[in-house]
């Protein structure tokens, strides 16, 4: 589960083609699988850009389409564990 | 650096000179598997030098080696870039800059055939990205009206069927198996693969005009292209329709349309080299496919009983295989 205050970072392992309708595929090389990405999910993954928090991914999000903080941190919570548990992003060391 | 050779055979692959010598062997597997490209100066340097030797010479020991990938009875391995494919009797070696192929192989046993056909096109799908040639598991045609069609998917998912039943309907075939991708004057480009159509049983049966040569080591049959209706094309711009055929058990066949993301992670494993440890040249693959995709409409074309009882019917009765209407 994503927890607060920790720094996130994206699998060196994983390649993003950003498509050019918003939409994008992540490749984790070193699973084999490919995860589609709507908009949102593009955008998580560019926030987290050298190593970011939730917080700070949630923000972004909130700027970029213009909602509230607490409805993007509620919102990317659920796309950001599941890139955990898929070895998508890490905890930064 | 370019490795001169000489009194071997060479043939220009999309503007590659690639030259082969082989030895002990009562046939030519080099020669089967170029038989659909151009003679070129058998003098000079050769882009991309390939041997192959039935002698007792063997390759340097691979123990050091780490596994890259599976690929049906081929098992390839991989260090510092330099790939060693192990396949029943024979070892391939292919060099970490994509211009040497050595493949030692036991004439006894050998299968020449599927040697031909499977292990060494993978080393030639393994040396050609060195050179900004992507291998793609694809077929493609370009139809009557000239929009073009990329058929893609797995290994017995429809693609050679698909392909047949647009070439009865007025196509013309770049490829049904093997294709390659590349930049041309900065454009994404297929790039055919010149090699007979391999169809299964049920395939071949459904087009029962089309003459067979011969049936490979996997029970196929193999239609030459110069026996194909639609005489073939060299190369392809980006495609206006990206089928991903799926057999299914529906009486009917029907075209859903898939969104880009979809389409191009369907697509991603048509290109499975991509993935595979130690592969250069990745993001610049993935860039050319997604330029490749960028305005394509992709469906998954969903395989009914009325297709597989009578392809060449069923593509007559598809509008758009004629293309009637808009796809």
């Amino acid at each position: 589960m994503v927890a607060s205050n920790t720094t996130y970072r994206a699998g060196a392992d994983v390649i993003l083609t950003e498509l050019g309708d918003g939409t994008g595929v992540l490749l984790h090389l070193g699973t084999k699988f490919y995860y589609t990405l709507n908009a949102t999910g593009i955008a998580a993954w560019k926030a987290l850009g050298g190593g970011a928090s939730h917080e700070a991914i949630a923000s972004q999000i909130a700027t970029k389409f213009q909602i509230d903080a607490e409805t993007a941190a509620r919102d990317i919570e659920p796309v950001l564990n599941e890139m955990l548990t898929e070895g998508l992003i890490a905890r930064a060391v | 650096m370019h490795v001169a050779t000489s009194d071997a055979n060479a043939v220009d692959v999309h503007g590659l000179r690639v030259r082969w010598e082989t030895r002990g062997l009562a046939s030519d597997p080099a020669r089967r598997l170029f038989a659909g490209f151009a003679a070129c100066a058998e003098t000079g340097d050769a882009d991309l030098a390939i041997t192959i030797d039935a002698g007792a010479r063997a390759l340097p020991d691979a123990s050091d080696f780490r596994p890259a990938f599976f690929q049906g009875n081929v098992r390839g391995l991989e260090k510092h870039g330099e790939f060693r494919l192990m396949a029943p009797a024979a070892e391939v070696a292919i060099a970490a800059d994509g211009r040497r192929i050595e493949a030692h192989v036991d004439a006894p046993t050998l299968n020449e055939r599927g040697f031909a056909n499977t292990t060494l096109v993978i080393a030639l799908a393994i040396a050609l990205r060195q050179h900004g040639l992507f291998h793609m598991h694809a077929g493609a045609l370009v139809r009557g009206d000239g929009r073009r069609v990329l058929v893609m998917g797995d290994s017995g998912a429809g693609k050679s069927t698909v392909t047949l039943a647009l070439l009865d309907a007025g196509a013309r075939p770049l490829g049904d198996d093997t294709l390659f991708l590349a930049e041309r004057d900065g454009a994404p480009t297929l790039l055919a693969f010149a090699r007979p159509f391999h169809l299964a049983p049920a395939t071949a049966a459904a087009f029962p005009a089309l003459p067979t040569t011969s049936r490979d080591a996997n029970g196929k049959s193999e239609i030459a292209l110069d026996a194909l209706p639609g005489r073939a094309i060299d190369r392809m711009s980006a495609p206006d329709v990206v089928l991903f055929p799926v057999v299914t058990r529906e009486a009917t066949t029907r075209a859903v349309p898939i969104d880009a993301a979809e389409a191009f992670g369907q697509a991603l494993r048509s290109i499975a080299l991509v993935a595979v440890d130690g592969m250069t040249h990745k993001v610049e693959q993935l860039a050319l496919l997604r330029a490749l995709l960028a305005n394509a409409r992709a469906f998954e074309l969903h395989l009914g009983a009325d297709w597989l009882a009578d392809p060449a019917g069923a593509a007559e009765r598809l509008p758009w295989a004629r293309g009637q209407s808009p796809l």
